[in-house]
């Protein structure tokens, strides 16, 4: 994939790997939170830092089938959740080029403080 | 010009056995009739005065005493009127009253002109006096003559405050001045030069000026330009052959994941990778071999520096340490922690004692090898750095869009220089004087460091969210080369920003371009685990006979230049033009 900066997010409402502590995305950057992954919960963002992008594969889910590339932690490795290339129902078009972050998987500090 | 046949070899004897023939004019051109010589006259373009004065000029310089007095005598023009002689005798000879003479018989135009003239030599005459411990008579002139001739009070309060140095020494060191003995004074006659009339006086090797400047421009309209021009007179420059470096040579595998850094050593016999799989290799350039691995770091090994002896690796790496390793036996040295984020970047000292580390933990560390903290700052996140050759100026990048220089030697910040995008990574030329920023949304600017501005742009690679690490490479550092992510290597002529080849042999994305004048070669290192060697074209200096490169083509290559980068790539040639300090006339 190659090198990547690593990128520092300031301000409030920084998530970050759970794993790792690695800042992955803002909360400003939420389009949606109705969204489910395969450990339960999971959020739309428009853009997110410091992922790596898996291979490319065709996925069939609630809303259609869909291109998507997996992402993961840039620092840990650790699955975080994927991202859309291409979705093929034209209601769906809008997710083209976002983002999922699996909640469980990544770490919100205004909420999760003390609790892991 | 052509030369009617018979004249060339009474130029080329030059022993002067057709003097006594005549007349100056039936000497020019001898055997010719009054209408042949008329045209042959009518061919030049320039001023016959000029020319000779040149001629003369060059004569002398090269201590052709009796030619000259001939071509004086036969041209009926002088190469110095006597003002200009009586001038150069007096300075030379620390004569200032003379010199004042001097300036007035030759006339200087302007009064303020007058004055910018007198104040160089007064300023000469004063730094004279001190040297020679004159303080009162010093004191006079600076006080009756000096103070009369500028406004700039600050220039006086310095020249003032060189009264107080207590030694000779102290006063050259002070006023960066060498001395009535050391070239000052032909630095005086030569500052003087702009103001006086070219006419009267030619500037210094002017002969020699323009041929340089010939030669520089034939370079920059040169297609290809990767070998350096010789000095030749009689044929335009233009290399020929094979665009730099078309072939690939050999591919080194042995890295089980992406290769993230290479980097020659000083000697261009040994190159050094790291990668994304932990571990760093040094290989050999002669038979292309693994010669050490070396493991130890328990995160990616992102950079390398070479010492810059040879003798040590450092190598930084995303487990926020840096290691230290002895580059002949591949031993680990010494552990460097410090960082508290990853380590993005090292370079060597000059010294090989010591090197300087930049993290994304706003740290720029100044590390011994003995394993201690020089000195540390708080700086920006630290994307990338470059030290100068001389190891007083440090570039950093940070992870906004701004190039940061420092002071090495104090590690205070000088200034900054804006870009347009994240800077993801630099690269300096060996003269120090570039720079090259390698931008998040695809572009490479080139930086004048001396100027503080931006030169050039290069693009056409492909680049998104990956650092790839560009260089300058090639013969006097006229290409830049960079990687992609097509799995390109991408390689611009340097000063005119055109794409000179497309480098095909990697599959993946290219992380790192690094380039050995030693070696001659360019080394890429990929995603696809492996490292390639792209040698330069290695032959004759420069091959000017290649057939079908006539001097219509290089016209051509002229007129598609284009005109901003010409104008740019002048001033560049003048400069360097300018900086020989020759003290011939």
């Amino acid at each position: 994939m190659g090198y990547m900066h690593q990128v520092f997010l300031g301000g409030k409402g920084v998530f970050a790997c759970r794993e790792c502590r690695t800042h992955v995305a803002l909360r400003a950057q939420i389009e949606s939170r109705q969204y489910t992954g395969q450990c339960g919960r999971a959020i739309l963002f428009a853009d997110v830092v410091n992922v790596r992008a898996g291979k490319e594969e065709e996925r069939s889910m609630t809303t259609g089938v869909h291109i998507v590339r997996d992402i993961f932690c840039m620092k840990c490795n650790k699955y975080v959740g994927w991202t859309y290339i291409k979705a093929y129902e034209p209601d769906q078009k809008f997710k083209e080029g976002k983002f999922i972050l699996e909640r469980e998987l990544i770490y919100d500090a205004a909420r999760d403080w003390g609790v892991y | 010009m052509t030369l009617p046949p018979g004249s060339s070899s009474s130029n080329s004897n030059g022993n002067g056995t057709q003097a006594p023939a005549g007349g100056s004019g039936l000497l020019r051109y001898p055997g010719l009739d009054q209408e042949t010589r008329r045209v042959c006259l009518q061919e030049s373009e320039f001023d016959e005065e000029q020319v000779v004065r040149l001629l003369l000029q060059e004569l002398h310089n090269r201590g052709f005493a009796d030619s000259f007095a001939l071509l004086q005598r036969e041209s009926g023009y002088t190469l110095e009127n006597e003002p200009i002689a009586q001038l150069r005798r007096s300075i030379l000879g620390g004569d200032w009253p003379a010199v004042e003479e001097a300036l007035l018989a030759i006339g200087l135009g302007t009064q303020d002109n007058a004055n910018d003239a007198l104040f160089i030599v007064k300023r000469q005459h004063f730094l004279e006096l001190l040297e020679a411990r004159k303080l009162k008579q010093a004191l006079l002139v600076l006080q009756n003559e000096l103070s009369t001739l500028t406004a700039d009070t600050q220039h006086l309060h310095r020249l003032s405050s060189l009264l107080m140095c207590p030694s000779t020494e102290d006063l050259r060191a002070a006023a960066a001045w060498d001395g009535s003995a050391g070239r000052s004074r032909l630095l005086v006659l030569e500052a003087l030069q702009a103001h006086i009339p070219p006419g009267k006086m030619v500037p210094i090797r002017r002969m020699e000026t323009l041929f340089g400047q010939a030669i520089a421009r034939q370079c920059e309209v040169c297609r290809n330009h990767v070998r350096p021009a010789s000095r030749d007179l009689y044929v335009d420059h233009a290399c020929s052959g094979p665009v730099f470096p078309q072939e690939l040579q050999v591919t080194l595998s042995g890295h089980t994941d992406e290769v993230w850094y290479v980097a020659f050593s000083p000697d261009g016999r040994h190159l050094a990778s790291g990668s994304r799989d932990k571990t760093c290799i040094v290989w050999s350039m002669a038979d292309h071999s693994v010669v050490h691995r070396l493991c130890g770091h328990s995160g990616e090994v992102s950079y390398l520096a070479w010492s810059p002896d040879g003798r040590y690796i450092v190598s930084a790496s995303n487990d926020k340490t840096l290691r230290l390793w002895d580059a002949e036996t591949g031993e680990h040295l010494q552990t460097f922690r410090g960082h508290d984020e990853t380590v993005s970047s090292c370079r060597w000292l000059g010294d090989s004692d010591r090197f300087i580390s930049g993290g994304l933990d706003h740290k720029i560390i100044i590390w011994s090898t003995n394993g201690t903290i020089v000195k540390q700052i708080s700086a920006p996140r630290v994307h990338d750095m470059v030290a100068s050759a001389d190891c007083k100026l440090l570039l950093v990048a940070d992870d906004k869009s701004d190039i940061h220089a420092y002071d090495l030697t104090t590690l205070t910040f000088l200034y900054n220089l804006e870009e347009s995008a994240e800077v993801m990574s630099l690269a300096l030329s060996a003269d120090s004087r570039y720079c090259i920023a390698e931008l998040r949304d695809g572009e490479l600017h080139m930086w004048d460091l001396a100027a503080r501005t931006r030169m050039r742009a290069f693009s056409g690679h492909t680049q998104g969210q990956f650092v790839i690490r560009c260089t300058f490479a090639g013969i006097d550092d006229r290409l830049v080369a960079t990687g992609s992510e097509d799995g390109m290597v991408y390689v611009w002529n340097r000063a005119t920003g055109r794409l000179l080849a497309q480098l095909k042999g990697h599959t993946k994305t290219i992380n790192v371009c690094a380039w050995s004048t030693p070696a001659a070669a360019l080394a890429t290192a990929a995603d696809d685990k492996t490292i390639r060697i792209w040698p330069a074209y290695r032959g004759a200096p420069s091959d000017c006979s290649a057939p079908g490169h006539s001097r219509t083509t290089q016209v051509a290559a002229a007129a598609a230049t284009p005109a901003a980068s010409d104008a740019e790539d002048d001033a560049e040639s003048m400069v360097s033009a300018n900086n020989s300090l020759d003290f011939v006339i």
